[in-house]
């Protein structure tokens, strides 16, 4: 992780001539951000596929399975994050107040994971090529979201307007990445988000409920 | 005192149509292409054949019962098992499942080689249904009764057949459910092992109130349950005393 943190700093760093001091924490706090929501996203369409066994013969609840995977993958981002003091120490900046709502953000991003999670365990278990085409659209994903790039530098265009407003994981990300960086995420951030997740999680939960006779079945 | 929980289980009229996805019935892709194609271009596009695994099956069992379900392979045996676990969930008709149940079909479920015997205990114990405290308490009797001692601190891929069975079988009968599920006997171990394993699954049918057994063995039969239903081709075939039924199945 911190080796991918240092060659995409070094090369993006030079390509778009940022100030290294400035892009070494965006780049390190945004690697690490997304990949733990692009780990369970993909893991999580593995959810219920690789806990046959115990579904086959335990009446459990089915949000079981997702939930083990994600605070699987949650615990993985505790131990990467150790990576982000050192660098903020290493490039000297500075952390401010803002960094209390990383505490919210963080929660809103879990939040918005896990209902994806179940959405996705649940579709992968009835179709196989799921998991594949969900790797595929993360691979996409991390450059149309703003990871290794700054958000500003889209422009102003409308257009631009467009491919972040509408990109959920933009919002996702933002809320749990600008308050680390002693930025302020915006109204549009928190509300999107949150919205989402209360919209996301009744909705897969829903789901979940009415599938839970047939997954066995699918596996 | 309070009210006693009903524990019992009613199926009405249950059946049970799995569906058999081939490749084409498991492809979203392919799933798109015919809808964008109009279902010309992919031969099969839903390749999806549906087995009626239990057709019908009514059945009331109560504390005290012993059923033994008998049928040759294909019949519908463990299907209904799961049905009686609530893994299934019947098609059409009703499964009405009250009580704690616990199956013994497959003990070595959940075991992760690359853990320790004893974090394996933990995790088997939460599937049990057992929480951090309950399944702490139970570790002297389990250590004990699997003979296993030092080794619980070793990752379970270093253990013979005969240790990882003993572990297995000492962790899922440390519960006591309502209804127990079995498919065939559990036999363990040396003979030493074994004695002790007899005593130790007698001790947990006398226990239970409600007990489903799976098996082919008629000796096993005869001397475990009290009532017999003889499933073919999913649907009951017959179903009484155990003597009357198992003369009709076996001669």
């Amino acid at each position: 992780m911190a080796l991918q943190i240092g060659t995409i700093t070094l090369v993006f760093g030079l390509i778009f001539r940022n100030p290294l001091n400035e892009y070494l924490p965006f780049v390190a706090t945004s690697i690490i951000l997304w990949s733990f929501m692009a780990t369970s996203l993909n893991e999580g369409c593995l959810s219920f596929i690789v806990s046959d066994g115990i579904i086959k013969q335990l009446s459990l609840n089915m949000a079981v399975y997702p939930l083990r995977t994600l605070w699987k993958n949650t615990l993985t981002f505790g131990h990467n994050i150790i990576i982000l003091p050192i660098v903020f120490l290493f490039s000297g900046k500075e952390v401010t107040a803002s960094v209390f709502l990383f505490i919210p953000g963080i929660l809103l991003l879990i939040a918005n994971l896990f209902w994806i999670m179940i959405l996705l365990a649940v579709v992968s278990a009835r179709f196989r090529d799921v998991p594949q085409v969900i790797s595929s659209l993360l691979m996409m994903l991390v450059y149309v979201t703003p990871v290794f790039w700054y958000p500003e530098n889209l422009g102003n265009g409308s257009l631009s307007h467009l491919l972040l407003g509408l990109n959920p994981f933009y919002h996702i990300l933002q809320v749990a990445r600008l308050p680390l960086l002693g930025e302020f995420p915006t109204f549009e951030n928190w509300a999107i988000t949150s919205s989402l997740a209360a919209f996301g999680l009744v909705v897969a939960l829903a789901l979940l409920r009415r599938v839970k006779g047939k997954v066995a079945y699918w596996l | 005192m309070a009210l006693e929980k009903k524990i019992e289980v009613v199926l009405n009229h249950v059946e049970v149509a799995i569906p058999i996805f081939n490749a084409n019935g498991r492809s979203l892709t392919s799933r798109l292409l015919e809808v964008a194609t109009g279902g010309v271009l992919d031969a099969d596009p839903k390749g999806k054949v549906i087995v009626t695994a239990l057709q019908d099956v009514s059945l009331t069992l109560r504390p005290g019962d012993r059923l033994g379900i008998i049928g040759h392979n294909g019949a519908g045996k463990s299907t209904l098992l799961r049905i009686i676990g609530g893994v299934y969930h019947p098609t059409s008709g009703d499964a009405r499942i009250s009580g704690k149940v616990n199956s013994l079909i497959d003990i070595n479920l959940g075991i992760n080689p690359e853990a320790t015997g004893l974090e394996n205990i933990y995790v088997r114990g939460a599937l049990l249904g057992l929480n951090k405290k309950q399944v702490a308490s139970k570790i002297q009797d389990i250590t004990e009764f699997s003979e296993l001692g030092d080794f619980l601190q070793m990752p379970v891929r270093t253990y013979s057949s005969g240790m990882q069975l003993r572990l297995a079988f000492a962790v899922s009968t440390i519960v006591r459910p309502e209804i127990l599920i079995m498919d065939e006997w559990l036999s363990v171990g040396d003979a030493a092992f074994q004695a002790k394993a007899e005593i130790r699954l007698a001790e947990l049918l006398e226990s239970t109130q409600i007990l489903v057994l799976a098996s082919h063995s008629r000796k096993l039969l005869e001397s475990v349950c009290n009532r017999i239903i003889w499933l073919e081709h999913g649907k009951i075939k017959d179903q009484g005393p155990v003597a009357e039924v198992l003369s009709r199945y076996f001669d």
